[in-house]
């Protein structure tokens, strides 16, 4: 019984994936055909004779509209199952071919509703992969090194810390403060780059001045003191910043600051969805080292880099996953939710919660609520399904 | 006090700080035309009009919008300790190339302070007289306060002085000049290289933080004012924060209310198709979200052509009467009250039952119960006696994981509903970019966050006694 709904839940997954990836072959207002030999596309006069039953040559793509492009004839929340008109090359107004049938029904400025569907499906399901990828590199990072060196932390002299304070100050010194000028004119694109040369020769001599500070340093008994810094406790109090703000009043406010576009978004969820994986990350990698096969590891030589690539990190597999799963599940109705607000990728991208939030306006039209509805649906319950099932058979 | 918590509890603190930081960078940050838009409303001056760079420097300056950001900054030795606002790009420019060039800041600031005071005499004497020689010493002026980093400024002395048209301009031209020979005599252009931590406490945040021109300060509770209306924005906040605390307060009490003895009940039955039922029930919680299920309620209930029972937006009638008692009040707006209720419960409420029944579950498998059963006991007494009592702890620190997601909901049913809250607002003063207002909210919710935490915490701590003594 549960193996059959997990097979529905990828199936499904799999089903949105490739209507995603294909969504231009899929939803698409202008018209392909073969010329010579290639795969062309072509527009609206084509579009027009085909309507007419003038040529017959090319062909559409299974949805012949793009999302977001108005159709006039059509437009106002217009059902499914009413008849679409259009004006033919005569002015005159008649019934459509089932060809060109929305059937989805159209919005309130006449966008197709299908098309709407399968690109908002697009637009969230990359921002959420990309934004899990991205999470999952930087908890991947923090976790390992947490776990990895909360026994014996880090040693660190106090002469090297300030040395490391004092280079990051002189790099941003000489090499950003005082010549910014030169930098924004550098980025507007009207000033040479000999400066660069300049930034470079002065870091040189610094970093050298600054080197031979710190073997004079190491000679001094109270800087050679060394300190234990453990990466679990400062990777815990970043987590602990992160999670003080509700995420979603955090992202509300970032989109404010930033021109949203898929990409930037899926970057700010990245940057806020890594706390659940590392924390987890870490434990696990914790309990790993409790098992003995890393300290057999250790002593059979192995350098550091090589346990963690081929020994803890898949190992980590069984635990990523369902966070991964549920993470995606999470970016993806978090991103609905921003544009259902209208504070997401803008009026002109049409994603599902921007449907959802049309549905709001126009009560009566059910179309507009119940296939982006049912499609997210959907699609987070195939997630929660196949997360939660690797959690329980983990377990 | 243990330990631990107490270590906890500092974390709080801590974050507490980042949250007061985050909402200061977010307070200060200022739309395009925030100043413009002040000066046209409060003083009435138009952008045409010759004063109005000055004018937007004085009002710059009352604002206290011309002073560091913080307490430290990081700069070179040239640039520390004086600060001043430019209403244009060029001039900042200038000023920067000036001390970059000659590196004694004090005499840069006072040249640059007496072009300003010359730009304001100018500008009074131009209302008065309209003359062709006010005109041209006042380009001399702009030309020097824009390039006089980049030019040979000796020739620029001597053309304003020989030309007989500006003799009038003598003594003011002879002030400048004076400024000018005192700050390129002696420069010091080594001090640019030289990497300083400035050092102010006269700053913006002092005065954001322990009160200044723009308001109260954050310690005596004043947020400062709306850039739009002008409004403090405390007394705008004080009702919404009640709607919404009440709001999300309400659907937690509900969903642990019902959900706990709910999920105690189910486990206690063992009956496998409500098992079943639930477990679809917490699914559909979960991939519902509250948009979702808001616009399918309103659909379903608030609909002209389906049903018509309750009202789809606000929460009270439109001419509800002001001498109707609190409880009246409350009776006429229930209906309104019901929709955006079960938003805000629905998914909590399948969380709940679904989290407790699994712990519960995973209790009734430990030596504990099998005791319990050996005593001869029976289920029900197990059940809500004794497992229940330890499912409690983790149940309560669930909560603390969810409390953000419950704002971040009230975001949303708040706006769909429209419901005079704090989510509501948050979306309006981000629409209108009401970088104030952004900044209160983004403290009040962060802070109920951290507050939410410790509470949460403290009630563990006080809950489970095998903290206690694993402390001790």
């Amino acid at each position: 019984m549960k193996k059959k709904y997990k097979k529905l839940s990828v199936l499904w997954l799999g089903f949105i994936t490739l209507l995603s990836i294909a969504a231009p072959f899929i939803a698409n207002e202008k018209p392909f055909f073969f010329d010579s030999s290639e795969l062309k596309t072509g527009y609206t006069d084509y579009r027009q004779q085909r309507l007419d039953g003038k040529n017959n040559s090319g062909f559409f793509a299974l949805i012949p509209y793009s999302s977001g492009v108005a159709d006039a004839e059509n437009s106002g929340p217009h059902s499914p199952f009413e008849k679409n008109y259009y004006h033919n090359s005569q002015g005159k107004k008649s019934v459509i071919p089932l060809r060109f049938h929305h059937w989805m029904g159209t919005d309130a400025i006449g966008s197709d509703v299908a098309a709407g569907v399968v690109f908002g499906l697009r637009h969230s399901l990359f921002i959420a992969v990309t934004a899990m990828v991205i999470a999952l590199i930087i908890a991947l990072v923090l976790g390992i090194l947490s776990g990895y060196y909360s026994m014996y932390g880090v040693r660190i002299s106090w002469s090297t810390i300030l040395f490391f304070v004092f280079l990051v100050w002189a790099i941003w010194f000489y090499g950003y403060h005082i010549f910014s000028n030169e930098w924004r004119m550098f980025f507007s694109g009207n000033s040479s780059f000999y400066f660069l040369f300049n930034i470079l020769f002065i870091i040189i001599i610094l970093t050298s001045i600054i080197l031979v500070l710190k073997k004079i340093s190491d000679r001094i008994s109270f800087l050679r003191k060394e300190i234990n810094i453990s990466p679990d406790r400062w990777i815990t109090v970043t987590t602990q910043l992160f999670i003080s703000v509700p995420q979603l009043i955090l992202i509300i406010t970032l989109s404010v600051f930033f021109q949203p576009s898929a990409f930037k978004i899926a970057v700010i969820f990245g940057l806020l969805m890594w706390t659940d994986l590392s924390r987890v990350i870490r434990a696990e990698v914790l309990k790993m080292k409790q098992e003995g096969f890393i300290e057999s590891c250790i002593a059979s030589g192995l350098s550091t880099s090589q346990i963690v690539f081929r020994h803890i990190i898949p190992n980590l597999k069984t635990v990523v996953r369902p966070l991964f799963l549920f993470g995606l599940a999470t970016v993806i109705l978090t991103e609905s939710g921003l544009s259902f607000l209208g504070l997401g990728m803008g009026p002109d991208t049409v994603t599902l919660g921007s449907l959802l939030a049309q549905a709001k306006e126009n009560m009566d039209a059910w179309w507009l609520m119940l296939f982006p509805g049912v499609f997210l649906f959907v699609t987070i319950l195939s997630l929660f399904n196949l997360g939660n099932q690797n959690n329980l058979s983990s377990n | 006090m243990n330990t631990s918590l107490t270590k906890k509890l500092a974390l709080y603190i801590f974050s507490g700080f980042a949250v007061v930081l985050t909402s200061f960078f977010i307070a200060v940050q200022m739309p395009g035309d925030a100043l413009d838009n002040l000066l046209l409303r409060q003083e009435k001056v138009s952008v045409s009009s010759s004063d109005y760079e000055i004018k937007k420097m004085g009002m710059a300056h009352r604002m206290g919008i011309d002073k560091p950001l913080f307490y430290f900054r990081l700069s070179s030795l040239a640039e520390t300790g004086y600060e001043i606002y430019f209403a244009t790009e060029n001039k900042k420019d200038n000023y920067s190339n000036l001390l970059r060039k000659y590196g004694n800041s004090k005499e840069v600031y006072l040249f640059a302070r007496k072009c300003q005071y010359a730009d304001e005499v100018l500008d009074a004497l131009n209302k008065k007289y309209n003359l062709s020689a006010i005109d041209k010493f006042s380009g001399n002026l702009q030309f020097i306060q824009n390039n006089s980093a980049a030019t040979n400024m000796d020739s620029v002395w001597t053309m304003i002085e020989k030309d007989h048209s500006l003799t009038d301009f003598r003594p003011l031209t002879l002030i400048l000049k004076q400024s000018w020979e005192k700050l390129s005599q002696q420069p010091h252009s080594y001090r640019a290289y030289i990497p300083a931590i400035a050092f102010s406490a006269d700053n913006r945040f002092n005065d954001w933080f322990f009160g200044g021109p723009l308001s109260q300060g954050l310690i005596h509770f004043d947020l400062g004012t709306s850039f739009f209306t002008g409004e403090k924005i405390t007394s705008l906040l004080k009702n919404k924060i009640a709607w919404s605390l009440g709001f999300s307060l309400t659907a937690i009490f509900i969903a642990f209310i019902i959900g706990i003895p709910l999920a105690a009940w189910i486990v206690n039955k063992k009956n496998k198709n409500l098992d079943k039922f639930i477990r679809l029930f917490a699914a559909t919680g979960y991939a519902m979200p509250v948009y979702l299920a808001g616009v399918i309620l309103l659909f379903l209930f608030s609909n002209p052509d389906l049903l018509n029972i309750f009202p789809s937006s606000g929460v009270k009638p439109i001419g509800l009467n002001d001498n109707v008692s609190i409880a009246g009040k409350l009776w006429a707006s229930i209906p309104y009250l019901i929709l955006p209720l079960i938003c805000y419960t629905f998914s909590l409420l399948a969380f709940v039952v679904s989290t407790t029944g699994d712990l519960l579950r995973g209790q009734m498998l430990l030596p504990y119960i099998v005791t319990a059963r050996a005593k001869g006991l029976d289920d029900k007494t197990i059940v809500y006696h004794h497992a229940l009592k330890n499912v409690l702890p983790p149940l309560i620190s669930l909560l603390a994981n969810i409390f953000p997601a419950i704002i971040g909901g009230s975001v949303i049913i708040e706006t769909l509903f429209s419901i005079p809250g704090m989510g509501n607002e948050i979306v309006r003063a981000c629409l209108s970019r009401n970088f104030p207002l952004l900044s209160a909210i983004i403290l009040i919710s962060g802070f109920a966050t951290i507050v939410m935490y410790a509470l949460v915490d403290i009630a563990v701590y006080r809950l489970d006694p095998r903290i206690k003594s694993s402390a001790a």
